[in-house]
């Protein structure tokens, strides 16, 4: 008993004083899980050694005393297990999901020393069994527990090469199997009831050394293991200072250099700032792509013009937005990019909204300092320029194909210098010149035109009035071309003529067409003349030839029915009779046509005189302007009132107007002048028509109006005729009288409505 | 020279041509009558004795040429002498064209309107007898059964008896007993004198 009591002091102050190393070291070491869980497994030893030794010296009996301070010891003993292996475990690596084994350990711990209790509380009267029940559980743990220890220990040495660690692994070996052998001998006393190994044995001294020894290797171990560590933490430590000096060194670098990197920044984010506003704001398209086509960036407004968003637009093919037919080109523009490596040009895109939108580019390739080469793309939207342009070129164009397609010719004449501006194609044509050389001398303008309208045509272009003029011209192969040529000057804002426009049209064949018209119809009248004529003759042959065919008829049969034997002289003298009869109806038919012939009086009206000579100046302009003859008028302006028939008053001034046309037409050299009087007195009214023309042969004065009578080609010798007559039904006179130098004068009176003068029937 | 009773009608609208032209044809011996318009002559009943109309052309109402043709639509076979006060020579053509004997200008002389009243009496006279001759095979031909009608029609063909037996289904001796029958019945003497009948009365003579 006294051995064991020796035992238990000297293991006691060892645990002791284990547990103050361990402490001290966690107190060092306060990270040090492993030192920690290690100083509670110790101190719960040493609460079990404790413990039993107070049951040892205080109560040898079962008492309460002896009974709780067993369990207690217990209780110690059994959680020194579980915190061996979970301080050991610490060593393994993070202690957090452990922690759950060190909970199931510690409430095992306490499971198994109140069983261990009981049973050694049931079997307290045999004092070895009872010792033996309460240990070997412990033992067997702690052997198990200390093998776990040294496995981890020789694991670390075998990780870090560690000293202390194997000299700790081996210790606990050693403890372990001190442990085992305990257990061998507490397991045999209680199988056999026979201690294996004597008591005495067991409590031996080489027994106790062997414990002493374990613990103590096991305290150096642990001691090492300190060691170490700080051996560890000394180097980290020296290592840490060292590279702090050079910190310290290069910080002082680092601050000048971040200081001139902050500036720098700075700078660098102002330009980048105003670069970016630039490409921000800018309304011209600046992006960038690859060379498939894809859009690496792009400004905003392009993209707002196109509908889209930036990130929307980044995220579809260009081609998409490209103009379909645009596409191919597009294309051949990526190709071009790929090979030139730049390119500019125009190219179609449709909006969003199917808008099409043309884009002038001048796009660049980058290749040096980017991962793959990239296109930097520059475009300015067009599309109104674009369309101002076409729509100036159409118009152009329109102006062009209608000034040169059309047969008139159209010019346009800068009034001061006489330079001709502009003159349609036409000319050509017409003229049989080239335009050019009516540019160069525009002076030729009027050499070309005949030399007999020369004259007037220069008259009519420096009139700066708006004029229409006809006159011809001489093409260079000496055919001659009528002109119509119609001009108006152009005023400036001041009221000034400055230029003349004018379109010269030919209408030769139009005259020739007149001319034909003219003929033609000159030759209906006297066919229809004719057949009037054949109308009439019908009509009194059919007249005539009823009573005379009767005649006939009657004659025959009486020398029929007097050459009969006998002869029927009762019906001869009744046909007879109806030959008187119908001889005395053909002559009554004569007479009734002649009758039916004769001239009926005309219906009078007051007429104004004037009134009745302007409508046929209005009546016969054209005839005027194509004879290129100018009508002066002196009509009086108190004219009294005449009575007549309208239609035939203006046919004898149709008359005589045409007349005065047809007689200046051959004139040329002098001015081709019509002049038309109307003079007012008491008795008459009279009418005058003078010409400028050949003139009136003395001797024809009276022939003139004789009918048939005709020095025209084309007349049939009545109009003067028939004039005469209408003048005279009307009471009054028409005659005529050569002119003062050249020419004809036609005058006739009509008496005046109020007088008394009496009208021939 | 003409058949006693022929008849001339006139048409004309003037009296007085009229009254001459009635002297003028009775001198001839032949019988008048004088109508003033289209209508009266219309209204009139004509004997069925050989007759031609002398007409004006112009006439009040429907004209000379006109009434040619409404004569012509109503099957009306009466030959035309045309006068005309002033005839031309479409005119003339249309009426000629149109079957018209003769085209007479006035004033025409007497013996060329006598004779193209004596030209038109003989055609109208021969017209006549034929129609007389047309109508009394026509009665005849009716006379037939339909039997005898058929083998006539395949007679004037020219079918041999025996093919008529075998196409109207019977014996070649009842065909030929048909046929003596309808020869007997139309009146012919022979084949060609039954084939000339049927023509007349515009039975198809020949293979069909």
């Amino acid at each position: 008993m006294a051995t064991t009591r020796m035992f238990v002091d000297q293991q006691l102050l060892l645990t002791i004083f284990l547990v103050v190393l361990l402490w001290s070291l966690y107190a060092r070491l306060r990270k040090q899980d492993f030192f920690r869980w290690w100083a509670w497994a110790w101190t719960a030893f040493g609460g079990y050694l404790c413990f039993g030794a107070l049951a040892l010296y205080l109560a040898p009996a079962w008492t309460i005393l002896r009974g709780s301070l067993i369990l207690t010891a217990l209780v110690c003993g059994f959680l020194q297990i579980p915190l061996l292996a979970f301080g050991a475990s610490t060593l393994r690596g993070p202690i957090k999901p452990r922690q759950v084994w060190l909970r199931a350990g510690i409430w095992a711990a306490l499971v198994a020393s109140v069983l261990i209790f009981a049973a050694a509380l049931a079997y307290r009267d045999r004092p070895m069994v009872s010792f033996a029940l309460r240990t070997l559980p412990r033992t067997l743990a702690l052997t198990a527990s200390l093998f776990f220890c040294a496995w981890v220990f020789l694991q670390k040495w075998h990780r870090t090469g560690s000293v202390a660690a194997v000299i700790t692994g081996g210790f606990c070996s050693l403890y372990a199997f001190d442990q085992m052998f305990y257990s061998s001998v507490y397991l045999s006393q209680l199988v056999s009831r026979v201690p294996v190994v004597s008591p005495v044995l067991l409590l031996s001294q080489p027994l106790f050394a062997i414990d002493l020894v374990a613990e103590c290797g096991i305290s150096v171990g642990i001691v090492l293991l300190l060691v170490e560590e700080y051996q560890r933490a000394e180097v980290a430590l020296v290592k840490t200072d060292a590279r702090a000096e050079a910190v310290a060194e290069s910080n002082v670098a680092l601050q000048a250099e971040i200081t001139e990197r902050n500036r720098m920044e700075e700078a660098l984010r102002e330009s980048e700032d105003r670069y970016r506003d630039l490409v921000e704001h800018s309304q011209d398209l600046l992006c960038t792509h690859d060379l498939a086509g894809k859009l690496l960036s792009c400004n905003p407004a392009p993209a707002r013009v196109l509908g889209y968003e930036v990130a929307e637009l980044l995220a579809i093919s260009m081609r998409d937005i490209i103009a379909p037919e645009y596409r191919e080109k597009f294309d051949e523009y990526l190709a071009r990019m790929k090979t030139v490596g730049a390119d500019k040009g125009q190219m179609a895109v449709i909006t969003r909204t199917g808008e099409r939108r043309i884009w002038d580019y001048d796009n660049t390739l980058r290749v040096e300092g980017v991962p793959f080469p990239i296109v930097r793309g520059m475009a300015h939207d067009i599309t109104e320029r674009a369309q101002a342009e076409r729509e100036l070129r159409a118009s152009e164009e329109r102006f062009r194909q209608l000034a040169e397609n059309i047969h008139e010719v159209f010019y346009l004449r800068d009034v001061p210098s006489h330079r001709l501006l502009y003159v349609s194609l036409a000319y050509e044509q017409v003229w049989g010149r080239p335009c050019q050389s009516l540019y160069a001398a525009p002076e030729s303008y009027l050499d070309a035109i005949h030399p007999e309208d020369r004259e007037a045509a220069e008259r009519s272009f420096a009139s700066h009035v708006p004029f229409v003029h006809e006159y011809r011209i001489i093409r260079p192969d000496g055919s001659v071309r009528w002109i119509l040529d119609r001009a108006f000057p152009v005023r400036n804002k001041k009221g000034q003529v400055y230029r003349l426009a004018g379109i010269a049209e030919d209408i030769t064949e139009r005259k020739r067409a007149e001319q034909a018209l003219q003929e033609s119809q000159a030759t209906l009248a006297r066919v229809t003349r004719i057949a009037a004529m054949g109308e009439l003759t019908a009509s009194i042959a059919h007249e005539i030839n009823q009573p005379l065919a009767a005649v006939v008829a009657n004659g025959s049969a009486s020398l029929r029915w007097l050459a009969i034997q006998p002869p029927n002289l009762d019906e001869a003298r009744e046909a007879l009779t109806r030959v008187v009869g119908d001889a005395n109806r053909a002559s009554d038919v004569i007479a009734r046509i002649r009758a039916l012939l004769k001239k009926a009086p005309p219906p009078l009206e007051q007429l104004d005189a004037n009134k009745e000579i302007r409508e046929v100046l209005a009546l016969t302009a054209s005839e005027l302007l194509k004879g290129g003859v100018t009508v002066q008028t002196e009509l009086a302006a108190d004219l009294p009132v005449v009575l007549g028939d309208r239609v035939q008053l203006q046919q004898v001034i149709l008359n005589l107007v045409m007349n005065g046309i047809d007689a200046m037409s051959t004139i040329a050299g002098r001015p081709r002048d019509l002049l038309i009087k109307s003079v007012g007195s008491p008795e008459h009214v009279l009418i005058q028509v003078q010409d400028s023309g050949s003139g009136l042969d003395p001797e024809d004065a009276e022939c003139i109006f004789e009918p048939f009578f005709t020095t025209k080609p084309q007349g049939i010798g009545m109009g003067l005729s028939i004039s005469r007559s209408i003048v005279e039904a009307h009471g009054g006179r028409l005659w005529a009288t050569p002119g003062s130098l050249h020419g004809a004068i036609f005058q006739f009176t009509l008496p005046r409505a109020d007088s008394s003068h009496e009208r021939a029937a | 020279m003409s058949e006693p009773h022929s008849i001339v009608f006139v048409i004309d609208d003037d009296a007085s041509i009229r009254d001459a032209l009635r002297s003028l044809i009775r001198s001839v011996g032949l019988r008048v009558e004088l109508f003033g318009s289209v209508q009266q002559f219309l209204q009139q009943k004509r004997p069925e004795v050989p007759s031609c109309l002398v007409l004006d052309i112009r006439l009040p109402g429907t004209g000379g040429l006109d009434f040619q043709r409404q004569l012509a639509d109503a099957n009306i076979h009466i030959p035309i002498i045309f006068i005309t006060g002033h005839g031309d020579i479409p005119m003339s053509v249309r009426a000629m064209k149109a079957g018209a004997v003769e085209f007479l200008t006035k004033p025409f002389r007497d013996q060329d309107l006598l004779d193209a009243i004596q030209f038109a009496l003989e055609r109208d006279h021969v017209r006549r007898l034929q129609e007389a001759e047309i109508a009394t095979l026509r009665e005849r031909f009716e006379s037939l059964t339909p039997r005898e009608r058929e083998v006539l029609a395949l007679v004037v063909s020219g079918r041999p008896n025996k093919q008529i037996a075998a196409e109207i289904g019977t014996s070649e001796t009842t065909a030929k007993v048909h046929r003596g029958q309808l020869m007997r019945k139309m009146g012919a003497d022979s084949l060609a004198d039954l084939v000339r009948m049927a023509e007349k009365i515009g039975i198809p003579t020949t293979k069909s």
